[in-house]
């Protein structure tokens, strides 16, 4: 009994992590501006990550290496170096934007401007990162993440016309003046969001953190399989919302605030309250996961003690890096950068740096060395060879279609 | 033969440099064309702003914001609407377009101030009567029309 | 006997104490010359073995980069060695049999001790090969040691044989050993591109230049292909 709860409880926290400021911002984002027609990009980037999580979870049971211990010892110490300088710098811009969203959040509560809030904010997350229990950071903010069930409530209660929303989604009716060029950025920002590299490499050092065997390997598939696919609901949800409210009055969503308001006009002051509770601790939770996989990539690069499976003293390094990431990142959100503007780069940078850790994956996933009987089996890597493909696809044409688009502004 | 190369390479590098002051320091007057489109999208951000503060008025109005939501959805819309007008107000007019621009620029302005009112009224703590958002609704049309959308 | 290639085995990989606590990566492995044969003897840790790994050019210049930052410190770029005695297993990481605790320090070397080498300079030198050795024109380089280990009486770690072909070490992946076939499309291409790779056995008519850094192979060396059965 007690162990299904423990599948369970993990299965709510894999929901309520997938969320975070990206999803949150870009989901609103499209649906305000292309209804339900980039539909179809949620689930792909669902099975992509949950086809990349899935791999880097069973060599970190089996293994006990998480993603950057096998970038560098497939790679090499160069490529493995230029592969962490690349994969941190989207992960530290997804901290800033975190962090910048829960500040965001939180001046929706009180009407205290978001720069005060930051340096409060960045300090909580380190001192979560410096004393809390590993198990108990992930499974506190997962939960209350859930709240951002009401977004689904939400749309329920909007009472959209289920069908006109199905035939957008399915027919990829794309609204007239709207150019080919904006739906394909806008499917790359989407593809970004749910496939973010950090959520990888959180997800493998989480394995070891919480010292996963091979036998580990059932409940951390029905987290990976159960857990990112009804999160990648949620994200639907949101993207729900926007279209009802937003599309038939064009405006076009660009704060946080936009995108919790359906909920309010849905559901009236309680359900917006429970839903800007679940933007602050997805926000926050997501601000802790990136916090620590700075934290991580660099010190499995280098090699030195990391994880809060050891006491804090014995990890003085990787706490040290820890302190620095929430310092900068609190620096580079008060120069009154915005939070949403820096979401919308971590989402796109995102899809470019996937390939960068998803290729050292999927090779290490077949090497018995590692993995023993555990390699990947046949549908393992025919999904692996399929995203594998997607992934250089999307990256490459990132940055093209971020200028021709100026960023989704033409 | 390297050696000549190699004496080049200054040169053309200080030329380069003087082209790209000389493309970036020009005063850059823009295609009617693309000033159209600048101005269009001005105008819809604006109706955007207007509408998000419309939404935000009725949801106070109705009881489904709490007063401080409101005001930074408020406060947000109005910062949109004056980046809109700032966006028109700095580029050049091309020829023959004066009065369109004047148009532009006037409806621009209405949309500021519409917004800052509504936030200034909601602040103040004064009543949200149905003819202020009605007049919202007017003008989040007018600049669609506006816009050609 | 067991084999294992050192870049793919051995470098890079995760140090961990008997606590299982972690020391640092394998930044390079230390080979010494023992009667003609060239033997690991230890793993080197930190910055002064990592560096120099970057590449030919760009790692000289970091190193001394490294160096530069502080002076004063006379053995900045020698790296700390950690003895091969120490070391209790070999699994995705190097288990230790001891505490990480003051377990850094570098190699004192008296003088007139044995000639000390570097993995990290063996990989990625040019290989200048008798005709029909190694097929020419396409710049073979060092991109493996394949390593010997006899338990038993001698204990020792020797190079065996050098996997020599096109590329930097690290191309093949890890597909050279026949046991990895999956992803086909990934395997497939690996496998066409290191095509004319081969395996050099150690002895005579291989020869390091460690000077000049070139490795002659003559027409003595015994050559295979990568994959015993192809």
């Amino acid at each position: 009994m007690k162990r299904y709860l423990a599948v369970f409880l993990g299965i709510l926290t894999a929901i309520g992590g997938f969320v975070d400021i990206g999803d949150l911002v870009t989901n609103a984002q499209v649906g305000a501006r292309f209804g339900m027609s980039l539909a179809w990009v949620a689930p792909v980037g669902v099975l992509g990550i949950c086809v990349f999580a899935e791999m880097a979870g069973r060599v970190a049971a089996v293994s006990h290496r998480a993603v950057f211990d096998l970038v560098r010892e497939r790679l090499g110490p160069r490529m493995g170096f230029l592969n962490l300088v690349g994969s941190l710098a989207v992960t530290f811009l997804t901290f800033v934007a975190e962090i910048g969203g829960v500040a965001l959040a939180l001046q929706l509560v009180t009407s205290v401007h978001h720069l005060a809030w930051v340096p409060c904010v960045a300090l909580l997350v380190w001192f979560v990162l410096w004393r809390a229990k590993f198990s108990a950071m992930e499974d506190v903010l997962g939960l209350l993440g859930l709240a951002l069930i009401g977004f689904a409530v939400a749309l329920w209660q909007l009472g959209p016309d289920w069908g006109d929303l199905a035939q957008q989604a399915l027919t990829v009716d794309k609204p007239g003046p709207e150019s080919w060029t904006t739906y394909a950025y806008f499917a790359v920002a989407l593809f970004g969001a749910a496939m973010t590299p950090y959520e990888v490499f959180f997800f493998s050092s989480g394995g070891v953190e919480e010292r996963w065997t091979a036998k580990d390997i059932g409940v951390m598939r029905v987290n990976v399989f159960l857990g990112f696919p009804l999160g990648g609901l949620l994200s639907l949800a949101i993207a729900g919302c926007a279209a009802v409210v937003f599309l038939p009055l064009g405006v076009s969503v660009e704060t946080l605030g936009q995108v919790g308001l359906p909920v309010g006009l849905a559901l009236g002051k309680i359900g917006l309250a429970v839903v800007v509770l679940g933007f602050v601790a997805a926000t926050f939770g997501a601000a802790c996961e990136t916090g620590l996989s700075v934290g991580y990539s660099i010190a499995q690069y280098f090699g030195f003690q990391w994880g809060k499976y050891v006491r804090t003293r014995e990890a003085t390094a990787f706490h040290a890096v820890l302190v620095v990431a929430a310092l900068l990142a609190a620096g580079v959100l008060m120069t009154s950068v915005d939070p949403v503007l820096v979401t919308e780069f971590s989402v796109v940078f995102s899809a470019i740096a996937l390939p960068l850790t998803y290729f050292p994956i999927l090779v290490v996933a077949n090497d018995p060395d590692y993995l023993g009987e555990h390699v990947n089996g046949r549908v393992a890597n025919v999904l692996g060879v399929v995203y594998l493909v997607l992934v250089v696809v999307v990256s490459v044409a990132a940055i093209p279609l971020m200028v021709l688009t100026r960023m989704g502004t033409a | 033969m390297g050696s000549r190369s190699s004496d080049r390479r200054p040169l053309l590098g200080s030329l380069l440099l003087v082209l790209a002051l000389v493309v970036g320091c020009a005063v850059s007057e823009p295609e009617p064309a693309d000033w159209s489109e600048s101005s269009a999208r001005a105008l819809e951000s604006a109706a955007s702003a207007v509408a998000t503060a419309r939404l935000a008025l009725s949801g106070e109005k109705d009881g489904d914001l709490w007063r401080s939501y409101a005001v930074v959805l408020l406060a947000d819309a109005e910062e949109a609407a004056g980046s809109a007008a700032d966006q028109v107000a700095v580029v050049q007019t091309p020829r023959g377009r004066e009065k369109r621009a004047e148009q532009v620029r006037d409806l621009l302005g209405r949309a500021e101030d519409a917004v800052r009112a509504a936030r200034q009224e909601l602040v103040a703590g004064k009543p949200i009567t149905a003819e202020r958002l009605a007049r919202l609704e007017r003008l989040r049309q007018r600049l669609l029309r506006e816009a050609g959308r | 006997m067991s084999t294992m290639d050192a870049s793919l085995h051995l470098l890079d990989r995760q140090v961990i104490d008997v606590d299982g606590r972690l020391v640092g990566k394998v930044d390079d492995l230390e080979l010494t010359e023992e009667d003609g044969a060239l033997v690991v003897t230890g793993l080197l840790l930190g910055l002064g073995a990592l560096l120099p790994r970057f590449g030919r050019r760009l790692g000289p210049w970091l190193n001394s980069r490294y160096a530069q930052i502080s002076v004063s410190h006379a053995a900045r770029r020698v790296p700390a060695v950690i003895d091969l005695d120490v070391v209790d297993r070999v699994e995705s990481g190097v288990h230790l049999r001891v505490a990480r605790e003051g377990l850094l320090r570098p190699r004192v070397q008296g003088i007139g001790g044995p000639v000390r080498h570097r993995l990290g300079a063996l990989l990625d030198l040019p290989v200048r090969a008798a005709s029909g050795q190694i097929e020419p024109g396409r710049r073979p380089r060092v991109l493996d040691v394949r390593l010997d280990h006899r338990p038993g009486e001698s204990e020792r770690c020797e190079v065996a044989a050098l996997l020599v072909g096109a590329g930097r070490p690290g191309a093949l992946l890890g597909y050279d050993r026949g046991r990895v076939g999956a992803p086909a499309p990934v395997a497939g291409l690996v496998a066409w591109l290191h095509r004319h790779s081969r395996l050099v056995d150690w002895g005579p008519g291989v020869e390091v230049d460690w000077e000049r850094g070139e490795v002659t192979v003559t027409a003595a060396a015994e050559t295979r292909p990568l994959r015993p059965t192809s």
